[in-house]
């Protein structure tokens, strides 16, 4: 199998980076978390087999409410790590972990999964994770996300798909700092990189 | 925001007096520590921070600022914000030139430079005023009228009267400014933060409502800010400090000053034009603080205006009302002005705009005007005021102070061309219709006017509610709202502030309550309104001579419509408003006719002998003032103006040199030019005759840059009509046919299909037999629209029993999804079916030519490469080279080829790895160019350039690819008669006779169909015309015929591999005819002679792909 060291994120020969961050408006932190793995879910929520099968292979339930997502340890035989489940809509979910385990879950849930309907699919390098921290988050993000992202609306826990200026993205508050976690498609990440080091500026 | 009102009321340092001979000695919001100076029209100019360009021009006596419209009349300023029609400028110089401008609402700064739009040789002498002479020439309507005919002219008579009538310049260089957009949601939104948009702020805010107050101008107040009320004890002024305080202690308020809400659109969306150069200088709550600059003196990055896109739960309008002007002969004089304006100047900015001043009204509210020129030290001529008699607070304190009240008279004439020097005045009838008296002159230098008010109606009425006539303020008010919004003040044509003060509140506290929170009362500030005296209708003052006759009686300044104008449009038999309106330009100028509009309906509408109400208004449609194009673009410029999508091969296309092309949004290759290599000369076509050598050809639109290149590149009297093709193609193409070529096919649209309904799903989809298909096969597939017409293409692997894998194009690839989500969600919910892109977790690299079997098998892996393990058309998982990897053996060149998947962030290893053991190959790698050659070869199609959504499959020549015994998509549209037409356009090949054209892609066919065989001569300027002539030949003069056309050439490149061109083309009926001559109609005007052939030139047995 390959080696990590061959592996190159989609923001690996991005100008401006320094170390895993870049250089954005005041007030604004941006970072990328590279090499996460991402699985994409998809079945019957009115299935209770299924649920329960995917409840205890990965020792915690998907999220079944609209737009949220729910983050916990990976059960210790599969692998060391956490893992988040975000709702993308009724019946689909991505599934993200820490890098190099997606492997592991994968197969730990065909195997609990075999002869049900479903989709497994494993998207790790399709995406990149773009993480928006600091007092002037919201501000940046307010530039080019129509969506509304205040405290009270939407709140940690909370994902949304929508988009970034002309990029499609899946966003996530995970703190209230604010921290925002943006997943981004590989080919936009240069584009949503750019667009977030630009926005939030003279505020 | 106070900051500027501060400062302390100290007299004027010496010398500035002479330089701002109306400035009063203290008073006015402006900052008498920092002197700015400014030019207008070269004249170096003085004024103080905290002016408008207006305001600093009345403070140094300029009376003229711009000429008019039409007749170039000479015009001074009349309004003192957005309303105003006259002081129209251009702002700045070279590429932060700004045309168009109000002076009214440019915020002064040290350097500004400011010219006229208008006026030649210059504002002074104006040539073009002997207009204002042949106003019968140029009437109502007068662009249908005279420059009618000959028609031929009318080219050159736009030109001048572009010349004549233009507004200021675009700027010419690309705009150095930044701009942005800001997404915001509020429970309460608030337009104009006068006494009752505060109120409502105020009420909303307490209760812990998200709130969001705009106002157009820089300081927040409204009336309040030139008002001598006294407010719960205080002044205006002081009151106005402890409301914004207070509003700015509130926890979920946005503040934005120099704001302007331009549009309303449905489910209570809203915009805003912030200027943010033009704001004040201390913080706004919520944001950090924004810089002290104003336009002009920018800060690098800055941002100089943002556009707010807001949805709002509830939306108060409190948006004031504007001041109507009075309708009389010569009311444009530089020197008449709105009343309020008078007002306005004299406190906000401490500048008295005449010496001698007369007032001229039919309401109370002008009355203001007088005691505050009189407290200016200036003489007050007069009172004239229209109505008779009657009681009125401020009337008596007018009277009192000591200054002449004409009562029942109204104004005749206006003498002074540049600058008003007398006034006529003449008594009137009780109901202001006959003047029945003599005349009198009263000498004055400045006219202060009220016809009373009217509502800012515009958003209200943007957002779809309705306007009612108000007979008590003649004037329209709001009617009911048409979205989720309530109207309120003067807006709402409630003018008194104690009123303006209580509803305000109300509303807001009512707006809170409806957003769920708890509203926090708190008591209404007091204050004393005067008793009025009852606003008396004057749309017009009864003139001494007819209309006709007299001079000329404005009603819309900015467009020069007259009076006489709206008279003429009704003789000549327009009656609705909005013909009027088009017809005489009334409210047709930037400002939209702000002072204009009732004025010029109250004219129609005496007329038509109808009351107003039922002339109504004329459509109110957003911006409410104008926007910037830089506003509405944003950040969306440059870089960013869209998302360029970059493979995960990129930087190593781009280290090795690669021409991009761009592919939808993707960049890619295009192809490697190596070091020292030229592009390749063609052999040249024969000698173009000399009709050919006129006119340059040019290659196909998708090859422009090459076309350039060769015409730049070209000797003079060279034939023209031929394509170079990049030394580069050539040598990739004969690469992939001779021995090892590599591409990057990452950006093929990839999608997962799995699910216990999955075969039964595709099979509705593709047209081919799906559930045939083996595990571990591959198969070419094709999807139809509803219509039959070929949508997209792409090949598809089985990799499991209810797991397939499909590719589209790849532009196609996320139209591709939506389809199949579409049909699955709303037609065949009841199918187990999920989709799951796999576009970009996937890097494909495709490995095409004779030795690529043999580089595959030398590199590590677990995959049997052999022709018995591993045949065409199947897929293998496993490992090669240490990456884990999907290999497809496909073919789009016919040459024997695998494509290879890779997980992204892995891709550039394996590539790189690969072009390091291809080096025995010679492995070379090759862009989109030489993949078009190879597939044209082989007769492969490329939806979207051979197919343009009007070609079937069976077009196409794809009959083998449609089962008969499912049903898919499309099929049934097959059957229609016009689908099964013998003649439709066939795709076949086409050979250039004389073996060395390469066709233009999008080039003409045409049968040869005179008698000798060839297509007729046609001169250059008819083939010009040649759309009209086809089809009439009566037109031809004899000289040209209809020449029938049989289609076009689709695709079009010289073949490496074969030695000359190749084209694909859509013929009628062309599958029957091959072996048969036609002809291509270049754009040049000759014609080239071409062989109807099979569309596939290479290898057409497809021996070499199953090896």
């Amino acid at each position: 199998m390959s080696e990590v060291s061959q592996k190159r994120h989609a923001l690996a020969s991005f100008p401006g980076w320094q170390g895993a961050g870049a250089q954005a408006a005041p007030g604004v932190q941006l970072e990328i978390s590279p090499y996460l793995g991402y699985l994409n879910l998809r079945g019957d929520p009115g299935d209770e087999r299924f649920l329960q099968t995917i409840h205890a292979a990965l020792g915690q339930p998907l999220p079944l409410v609209a737009n949220t997502f729910t983050k916990a340890l990976i059960p210790q035989e599969i692998a060391q790590g956490h893992l988040s489940i975000f709702w993308l809509g009724p019946d689909e979910w991505l599934l993200v972990a820490e890098p190099g385990i997606e492997k592991a879950l994968a197969g730990r849930l065909r195997e609990n999964l075999a002869g049900q309907c479903h989709s497994l699919t494993d998207l790790t390098g399709a995406q990149v994770l773009l993480r928006l921290s600091g007092d002037h988050a919201r501000d940046a993000l307010a530039e080019g996300c129509t969506l509304d992202l205040h405290p009270k609306v939407f709140k940690t826990g909370q994902c949304a798909q929508t988009t970034l200026a002309k990029a499609s993205i899946l966003i996530a508050l995970t703190d209230d700092l604010p921290v925002f976690d943006v997943i981004v498609r590989r080919s936009f990440a240069g584009y949503a990189a750019l667009w977030l080091q630009h926005s939030g500026a003279d505020l | 925001m106070r900051a500027k009102a501060s400062s302390p009321d100290k007299g004027d340092s010496g010398g500035m007096g002479k330089q701002q001979p109306n400035r009063l000695p203290r008073g006015g919001r402006i900052d008498r520590s920092q002197p700015l100076t400014f030019h207008f029209n070269n004249r170096a100019c003085q004024g103080y921070a905290g002016d408008t360009l207006a305001s600093a021009l009345l403070a140094n006596g300029i009376d003229v600022i711009g000429r008019s419209f039409k007749y170039h009349r000479p015009r001074g300023i009349m309004g003192s914000g957005m309303e105003e029609p006259n002081a129209i400028i251009q702002v700045g110089v070279g590429a932060d030139t700004v045309p168009n401008l109000r002076a009214t609402e440019v915020a002064l700064y040290d350097g500004l430079t400011a010219s006229t739009v208008r006026g030649w040789p210059g504002l002074d002498f104006d040539l073009l005023a002997i207009n204002d002479f042949c106003h019968r020439l140029l009437s109502a309507g007068f662009y249908y009228k005279t420059f009618m005919r000959p028609g031929a002219l009318w080219k050159w008579y736009e030109r001048c009267l572009r010349k004549a009538s233009g507004l200021g310049v675009s700027p010419q260089l690309p705009d150095p400014d930044r701009y942005t957009h800001r997404n915001a949601h509020c429970d309460v939104l608030v337009v104009g933060a006068g006494p009752a948009g505060l109120m409502a702020a105020l009420a909303a805010a307490k209760s812990g409502a998200r709130v969001i107050i705009a106002d157009e101008q820089s300081e927040f107040g409204g009336s309040l800010l030139y008002s001598a009320a006294r407010v719960a004890g205080n002044s205006a002024d002081e009151w106005l400090g402890k409301a914004l305080t207070a509003l700015a202690d509130c926890p979920e308020v946005v503040l934005l000053p120099c704001s302007t809400v331009f549009g309303y659109y449905d489910y209570n969306f809203l915009t805003i034009l912030e200027r943010c150069r033009d704001r004040p200088a201390e913080p706004r709550q919520g944001l950090s603080p924004s810089p002290p600059e104003r336009e002009g003196s920018k800060r690098q990055g800055e941002i100089r205006q943002r556009l707010w896109r807001v949805r709002a739960k509830r939306v108060i309008l409190a948006t004031g009302a504007i001041e109507r002007p009075l309708v009389f002969p010569n009311n444009d004089r530089p020197g008449v002005m709105l009343a309020s304006a008078v007002s306005h100047y004299i406190h906000r900015y401490g500048v008295c705009p005449g010496r001698r001043g007369l007032i001229f009204a039919n309401n109370d509210s002008a009355c203001q005007a007088a005691l505050d020129l009189a407290a200016a030290g200036a003489a007050v001529a007069a009172v004239v005021d229209c109505r008779a008699a009657g009681p009125g607070a401020i009337a008596d304190a007018v009277e009192q102070a000591g200054i002449d009240v004409f009562r029942g008279h109204v104004i005749t004439g206006v003498t002074g061309r540049k600058r008003v020097r007398s006034v006529q005045v003449t008594p009137v009838s009780a109901d202001g219709k006959t003047l029945n008296g003599a005349s009198k002159t009263i000498a004055c230098d400045l006219v202060a006017m009220s016809g009373g008010w009217s509502p800012a109606v515009h958003l209200h009425s943007q957002a779809g509610g309705g306007i009612a006539w108000s007979e008590a303020h003649a004037c329209f008010i709001p009617d009911k709202p048409g979205q989720d919004n309530v109207s309120v003040g003067a807006g709402n044509g409630s003018f008194a502030l104690d009123a303006c003060l209580a509803e305000g509140q109300q509303v807001g506290l009512d707006a809170a309550r409806q957003c769920g929170f708890e509203p926090v009362p708190f008591s209404t500030p007091k204050t004393v309104s005067a008793t009025v005296n009852p606003l008396q209708p004057l749309w017009r003052t009864p003139a001494l001579q007819s209309p006709e006759r007299s001079p000329k009686q404005f009603l819309d300044y900015q467009n020069d419509t007259t009076v006489t104008d709206v008279r003429l449009a009704v003789r000549e038999g327009f009656q609705n408003v909005e013909h009027v309106k088009r017809y005489t330009a009334l409210g047709f100028g930037t400002d939209q006719g702000k002072l204009g509009n009732i004025n010029g309906m109250a004219a129609l509408a005496e007329c038509l002998d109808k009351p107003i109400a039922e002339v109504g208004t004329t459509t109110f449609r957003p911006p409410y003032t104008p926007v910037a194009f830089g506003a509405c673009a944003g950040m969306d410029v440059g870089q960013l103006y869209e998302p360029v999508r970059k493979t995960p091969l990129h930087d190593w296309h781009e280290a090795a040199g690669a021409e991009f092309e761009v592919v939808g949004q993707w960049l890619r290759p295009w192809y490697f030019p190596r070091a020292g290599e030229d592009r390749l000369p063609l052999p040249l076509t024969k000698k173009a005759g000399a009709r050919g050598a006129e006119t340059g050809g040019e290659g196909g639109d998708r090859r422009k840059p090459f076309a350039t290149l060769s015409l730049a590149a070209q000797a003079p009297g060279e034939a023209s009509a031929r394509e170079d093709l990049p030394e580069a193609v050539a040598r990739e193409c004969l690469a992939a046919r001779n021995s090892l070529a590599i591409m990057d096919a990452s950006t093929l649209g990839k999608i997962e299909v799995q699910g216990l309904d999955a075969v039964a799903f595709l099979e509705r989809i593709y047209t081919h037999n799906v559930a045939g298909m083996k595990i571990g096969r591959c198969a070419y597939g094709i999807m139809l629209g509803e219509d039959g017409m070929l949508m997209d293409d792409g090949v598809m692997a089985r990799l499991g029993e209810r797991h397939f894998y499909l590719t589209t194009t790849t532009g196609g690839a996320a139209g591709v999804l939506h389809w199949l989500e579409q049909w699955l969600q709303t037609e065949w919910p009841e199918l187990k079916v999920y989709l799951t892109s796999v576009t970009e977790r996937w890097a494909t690299i495709a490995l095409v030519g004779p030795n690529s079997r043999k580089l595959l098998q030398g590199l590590n892996g677990d995959i049997a490469f052999d022709q018995a393990d591993f045949p065409f058309m199947s897929v293998r998982s496993g490992v090669l080279a240490g990456f884990a990897v999907q290999v497809f053996r496909v073919s789009f060149s016919g040459e024997l080829a695998f494509e290879i998947n890779v997980e992204s962030d892995e891709a550039l290893a394996l590539w790189r790895k690969l072009m390091e053991a291809g080096g025995q190959y010679d492995i070379t790698p090759y862009g989109t160019e030489t993949m078009h050659v190879l597939r044209a070869e082989k007769g492969f199609v490329i939806v979207g350039q051979d197919t343009d959504g009007s070609v079937s499959p069976v077009d196409l020549g794809m009959n083998w690819l449609l089962t008969e015994d499912k049903d898919y998509l499309g099929k049934r549209s097959l059957a229609r008669p016009d689908c099964r037409r013998a003649d439709r356009k066939q795709w076949v090949g086409l050979l250039s006779e004389d073996g060395t054209t390469v066709l233009p892609e999008g080039t003409q066919l045409v049968e040869a169909n005179t008698p000798g065989g060839r297509p007729p001569r046609l001169p250059l300027a008819a083939l010009l015309e040649g759309s009209r002539l086809v089809g009439k030949p009566g037109r031809a003069r004899g000289r040209a015929r209809p020449i029938p056309m049989v289609g076009h050439v689709t695709s079009s490149y010289y073949s490496a591999c074969l030695g000359h061109p190749i084209a694909l083309a859509l013929v009628s009926a062309g599958r029957a005819r091959k072996g048969d001559h036609i002809h291509a109609a270049l754009s040049d005007g000759r014609y080239v002679k071409v062989k109807i052939v099979s569309p596939i030139f290479y290898d057409p047995k497809g021996e070499r792909q199953h090896v």
